[in-house]
This record gives structure tokens, sequence and C-alpha cells, in this order.
């Protein structure tokens, strides 16, 4: 997940990592993970938040729904196509640092 | 008080509905952190950092490096300095997620800005290098920093420095991001009244929001502008011309630029020291001062240098050397800029050096508008007065 220079027009792959020294925080490498992960994990949660709060006062204003409405409602194979695509954003978000890490480690070879 | 909003361009980034919540949240998580939870740390000095050194040592800490040595073992210096890093980049991968979605689209936007009716220009170097102060650290951890080109016709690093940066200085720089240049406008007026430009250059203009401000403020000057990157002066060309800004916009290192000798009036380098090298520095000096016309200005807008503060005070500002990707950030605020102009030959007494009008004073330019000037990431950066080193020739 390094940051790429290329001339391709296929999509830049996100989330990119700055070039540069990334210091670590605690004695114990796991903690700065989680760090990042809580952190990343509470922007989500408000961004859900935000977008019930937003769902909830348009269907409120116009009054096209109820309640029970929302209860009994099932995703269709689409809407559950779709929500995996979402969920797999989630994570890539949640895991950023852990996939840094990764990169980091699959670079240095040991020499 | 609330956030001042970005005015809107042709090509700045839309955000989605849950694209412009994260950008929200991540803002706000970054002054919660910094108003009311990193200013903690005083107390960790005060009451136990300090006493503690001066047991051991029977003095208090001589400078920033002695202080950092014994906060980075502190527990909640850790805590705060994850939580500001963490979200630093959370901010940057917040907005390019956003840039990179709707790319295709910016790009075509852009290219139809660059080639419709134009009243500025770009000119690109195709064999540029980028420098590897540029290339090889991202400064402010911004992903692909301001060098990177990732596809034919990119503005992604533009797109990502307008509208991150803005996140990032919590609106400080104004509405158009033009503060930085319209307070070093205020500054030529102020140390050069005599000075009425007809030709300016700014060294080091990324998105072109600091050179919006120097157009406003000398209309009727010729202004060129240059950087290191090609999809930033992309970005900050079409950003020009969909604000009817005649702006020239050209790739090139401010080390070593293709301008005749005697070409401006008045050169600016603001707040761009700090993301190059000290050799590169001394390189702009003397570039600066070649380029320049008998008479005319150099001006460089910096953070204040370290020299009036105490230690703690700057340890405080240092934070973004070790841990926002500055690696220069530390060694050019102990440089003494004077000795810098002297060596590239500008006269001593025609040096001078001091706080003149900072982004507040300029922003106040901008009617209605109120812009929070708390400070902003590690440093109290603050939006009061800004530091300024200038050179006449």
């Amino acid at each position: 997940m390094r940051a790429r220079q290329s001339n391709v027009t296929n999509k830049i792959q996100t989330p990119r990592a700055a070039a540069g020294l990334r210091p670590q925080y605690f004695a114990d490498a796991n903690m700065d993970q989680m760090h990042a992960m809580i952190l990343a994990l509470s922007a989500e949660v408000s961004v859900l938040f935000d977008r019930f709060d937003a769902i909830e006062r348009i269907l409120d204003t116009k009054g096209v729904m109820t309640r029970a409405d929302l209860e009994n409602w099932q995703p269709d194979d689409l809407a559950e196509d779709e929500r995996r695509a979402k969920r797999d954003a989630l994570m890539k978000r949640l895991f950023r640092s852990v996939h840094d890490a990764r990169a980091t480690l699959e670079k240095d070879d040991g020499k | 008080m609330a956030a001042v909003k970005q005015e809107a361009h042709g090509v700045l980034p839309v955000a989605s509905l849950d694209e412009a919540a994260r950008q929200a949240y991540i803002n706000e998580l970054g002054k919660h952190v910094l108003n009311y939870i990193t200013p903690g740390n005083k107390a960790v000095y005060d009451n136990h950092v300090l006493p503690s050194f001066q047991r051991r040592h029977g003095r208090a800490p001589l400078d920033r490096h002695e202080i950092r040595k014994e906060m980075v073992r502190q527990p909640f210096y850790q805590m705060t300095s994850s939580f500001q890093r963490t979200i630093q980049e959370m901010m940057w991968n917040a907005v390019d997620e956003s840039i990179q979605r709707q790319l295709p689209s910016l790009i075509d936007t852009a290219q139809k800005f660059a080639n419709g009716k134009t009243k500025g220009s770009l000119t690109l170097d195709p064999n540029f290098e980028v420098p590897p102060y540029i290339k090889n650290n991202h400064n402010h951890a911004t992903p692909g920093g301001y060098g990177a080109d990732l596809m034919p016709g990119d503005i992604t690093a533009g797109a990502l420095y307008d509208r991150g940066g803005y996140i990032y200085t919590q609106g400080l720089f104004g509405p158009r991001m033009d503060g930085i240049g319209k307070a070093a406008a205020m500054m030529v007026a102020q140390s050069r009244p005599d000075l009425k430009p007809k030709k300016i250059l700014e060294i080091g203009c990324t998105a072109g929001g600091s050179t919006g401000g120097l157009s406003m403020m000398f209309p009727d000057a010729e202004l060129h502008a240059i950087d290191v990157g090609a999809a930033v002066l992309r970005y900050a060309h079409a950003r020009a011309e969909s604000m009817h800004l005649p702006i020239h916009f050209h790739q090139m290192s401010g080390e070593n630029m293709t301008f005749a000798n005697s070409s401006f009036d008045l050169v600016c380098c603001l707040a761009t020291l700090h993301e190059t090298s000290r050799s590169a520095t001394y390189n702009i000096f003397k570039e600066a001062q070649r380029v320049l016309k008998p008479g005319g200005l150099f001006l460089c807008s910096e953070l204040p240098p370290y020299k009036g503060f105490d230690p703690w005070g700057q340890f405080v500002r240092d934070w973004d050397t070790y841990n926002n990707n500055e690696p220069f950030w530390g060694a050019v605020h102990d440089l003494e800029l004077k000795d810098v102009a002297l060596e590239a030959g500008f006269e001593a007494d025609k040096y001078f050096e001091g706080f003149g009008p900072g982004v507040a004073q300029a922003n106040a330019l901008n009617a209605a508008v109120e812009v929070d000037n708390k400070k902003f990431m590690g440093s109290t950066r603050g939006g009061g007065q800004a530091w300024y080193a200038g050179a006449s020739k």
C-alpha cells in the first residue's frame, strides 16, 4: 500500500501512505496499531450516525415511512453486494496501519 | 466558533455524504485532541518531568532536545503524539479517497479550464527530476507529497493539498486558502512602501492558494509561480483559471530556475523553506538574488526561529520534525537566514527579519469571515503574526 507513481490510468488504490519516517510511539507496536484502529473506527461510527440522522430527518419531513417498515426490510442480492463492498472499504480504512506494517515487513528482507 | 467553509472553485473535489461526514469528524477529532488532550503535556512536564530532571541533573533542561528525550518516554505524550499522527494520516486518507473516486472527472474539468480561454499559462518540463527531499519524504505525511504524478493529467497532489490543507489548517488560511499570499503582500507594503512590483515570482506555489492572494493584492502585476510537481501545477493552473486569476505556472526548482537575471521586482517564498533542505535553502536564496532586478525584494515567510522561545516552547513547536515527516523543520528554525542571504550576495543593511502581518490580518480583508486562529497540529503556530525574512537587492 505504498504510494505508487505510475503512468497507468487504472484506479489508484487507497488508502495511500506517505514516504518518510513514521514514529513508533509505544514500547509495544501493537498499541500503535490499536490507536489507529480505534480512531478509524470512531470516524466510521460518526459517519454512520450522520447518515442515519440525514435519513431520519428526510423521512420524517416527507412522511414516507414508519419505523416498522425499517424493521421489516430485507436486502435483495444487489443491495447485499453493495453492502459487502462498503464493508470492504470500511475494513481497508480500519486496517490501514496494519496493512502499512505488513508492507514494511515484506519489504524488509532481513539483508 | 463554527468552521469557515472553503470557497468552492472549478476544480475543488466534491465530497459525497459519507466523505463529507468523515472529513468533518476527523477535523473535529483533531481539534478536540489539540485543544483538550494535548495541552495536558504541559502538566506532565511541569509536575513530573521537570522536577525529576532537576533532581537528577541539578538544573533544568537546556534545550528542546533534552526535553524531548524525557517526554517521549511519558505515556501521556506517547498517546497524544500517536493521536495527532494518526488523525493526520486519517485526514489525508479521507480526502485522498474522495479525490480518487472522482479523479477522471476532476482531470477532465482541469483540462477544460486549462484548454479553454485562459488568462494565465502552464509550462511543464517532461524531463524534470523531482528533488530528493520532496520525492523521498512526503511532507506533513501527505501521501505522494508535492511531487507525485500518478497518471496522465493527474491533479491529485494539488487537490489533496487544497482540500486536505484546508482541513489540516482548520481554515486558518481563509476560505480561498490565500491568506499567506495576502499577508505577504501586506508585508511588502509595510517593509518597502516604495516598491510597486510589475513582475512577481512565487517559489513553491503548490496548489496556488498563496499565489491567488498575491494576484488579488497585485492585480496589475505579471505573476509567475513555480513548483516541482506536475500534478500540483496542473491543479493550481486550472484552479486559477476557474477563479479568473492570470497566473503563469512553471515546473521548475527554486534551486535552479530558467528565468533570466534581473527579471522580477518581487520574489516570494512563502512557508516553503521548511519543506526543502539546508543546501536547497542556500540555493534558493542565490537564485532569488540572481533573478531579482536591482531594487527588487526577496521575501520569505516562515515560522518564527526558535531563538525567541524557551526550551519548552521550542519543544512544542518542534513536534513536526519528528512526527509529521518534516525532517528540515527544526533545522531551518535554527538557521540564521541572514547568513544565508549574505552568502547569496545580498547586503547586510538591506536584510530584515521579524514579525509582520499574518493570516489573521489577511483574513480580516474578507468581510464577514471569521477564522478560528487557534493552534493546529502539534505546534502553536497560531494565526496572529507571521515571521518574515526579507532582502532587497
